[in-house]
């Protein structure tokens, strides 16, 4: 083993107190389990970074997929706010064209009223005619008296007057004809416009209604979809922070840099004071020279100074930063 | 997308950094000394540089000098990213080549905005 190697180099040289040479064997040893414990925290320290790198990778993915599935629809191109517009857009243009089918509706009913009041007329007109067929009866019957009385001479005028009473008869017949035929007509107007005002005023409701229901559809979709925004505005903040928090985790875990640094240095004067204390050589350098010519950061270079001056130790926070 | 080349013995350093790089769109190439950094870059040109200092085989020093040799490497922006804050060793870095000197710890925001000013 080599402590026994260096043992026995030891008692070839006379006078070294045992207790050196004890203390002096264990200083590769003491340097060799610093050196481990630094790689250890190196190892550390990278699968902490190699997980950052995960947790930030995984967050930003999150919130682009989130604000990629609000911007569009499924396989469309279009997004939810064109689709909520577009419905709405189509929505009142079907709810016009039936307001405008209801205005054609009811102007329907208004002429079929204005037929209906203008039957009313010719009714009156043909009961006017029948008062005059009832009237040429009567004189067509006075005509007939009169030529009785007037005898033979009258026997045309008898025949004049059956004529009369016989067209008066026809005439009769014929409003009568028209009468009924305007009456059924009448009857039939009246229950279209009937029909149609049933059918314009169940239109009218079921219109409203409709229009509510789409409205309130469309209301929720989108108050669903501003939501969902607000959800991806937080998501998209709390990737911001992690990001941040991340930044601060770098800034401290960079300790570990500087400890490694420390510890190098000082396994190197273990090292040199190992090879003085043992096999005598030395660079010519003092060790606190060697020490001091080892250090690479400004704290480094105040423990020494304190030390040596007495002064309090200043430490440096790193971060300056010189462009050339 | 830009690369740059990151080179530092630790590398925990070097994940940060390339995380840090990463972040901002960086591709990353690494280097363990200034040596291994020359060999992995070869003849492609990178965007940015960002070394330590002390290494060894090849420390940061000999690196740049090396670096500044090369057609790929003398306009490349290279910044000492260092724990050392010694004027005289600032001297020379910015005598090899250097373009900026930063002293660790970084935080990865001051750090992009530093390199945002020195690569085009």
């Amino acid at each position: 083993m080599k402590w026994k190697r260096w043992i026995g180099r030891l008692s070839a040289w006379a006078g070294m107190r045992p207790e050196v040479h004890e203390c002096a064997s264990a200083l590769p040893i003491l340097r060799q389990q610093i050196l481990e414990a630094s790689s250890h925290a190196e190892a550390a320290i990278g699968n902490i970074c190699t997980s950052f790198q995960s947790i930030a990778d995984r967050s930003r993915v999150a919130v682009e997929k989130a604000a990629g599935m609000l911007g569009t629809t499924l396989g469309d191109g279009v997004s939810v706010e064109q689709s909520v517009e577009t419905s709405r857009a189509t929505i009142s243009g079907l709810l016009e064209r039936m307001e405008k089918s209801a205005q054609f509706s009811a102007l329907a009913i208004a002429r079929m009223e204005a037929v209906e009041s203008s039957v009313g007329g010719m009714e009156s007109l043909l009961q006017e005619v029948e008062r005059i067929a009832f009237t040429s009866k009567l004189v067509a019957l006075n005509a007939k008296i009169e030529a009785v009385h007037v005898g033979a001479l009258g026997a045309g005028f008898e025949v004049v007057a059956d004529e009369i009473s016989r067209q008066a008869g026809r005439t009769n017949e014929l409003t009568e004809g028209i009468a009924r035929r305007i009456q059924e007509a009448r009857n039939c107007v009246r229950t279209a416009a009937d029909n149609l005002r049933a059918s314009v005023a169940d239109e009218t409701a079921s219109r409203e209604t409709s229009r509510r229901a789409a409205e309130q559809a469309l209301q929720v979709l989108f108050s669903v979809h501003r939501q969902a925004h607000s959800s991806v505005a937080l998501l998209t903040g709390e990737h911001s922070q992690v990001q941040e928090e991340i930044g601060k985790a770098i800034v401290n875990l960079q300790f570990q840099d500087r400890f490694s640094q420390r510890v190098t240095h000082v396994a190197n004067v273990l090292d040199r004071m190992e090879k003085i204390l043992v096999r005598r050589s030395n660079s010519g350098k003092s060790l606190l020279e060697g020490l001091r010519d080892g250090y690479s950061m400004h704290e480094e270079r105040q423990v020494q100074a304190s030390f040596e001056k007495g002064s309090p130790v200043a430490v440096s926070e790193g971060g300056d930063v010189e462009l050339f | 997308m830009k690369t740059a080349l990151i080179v530092d013995d630790s590398s925990s350093v070097r994940q940060m950094v390339g995380y840090t790089l990463r972040q901002a769109g960086y591709t990353v190439l690494e280097g363990s000394n200034g040596a291994n950094a020359l060999e992995t870059l070869g003849e492609q040109r990178v965007d940015l540089v960002i070394t330590d200092l002390n290494m060894p085989v090849m420390d940061g020093i000999e690196f740049i000098r090396s670096l500044r040799a090369k057609p790929n490497g003398r306009y490349t922006p290279v910044l000492m990213l260092t724990t050392e804050s010694q004027m005289t060793k600032k001297q020379e870095g910015r005598s090899a080549g250097a373009t900026g000197w930063i002293v660790k710890p970084f935080h990865p925001e001051k750090l992009l905005e530093v390199i945002a000013k020195v690569v085009p």
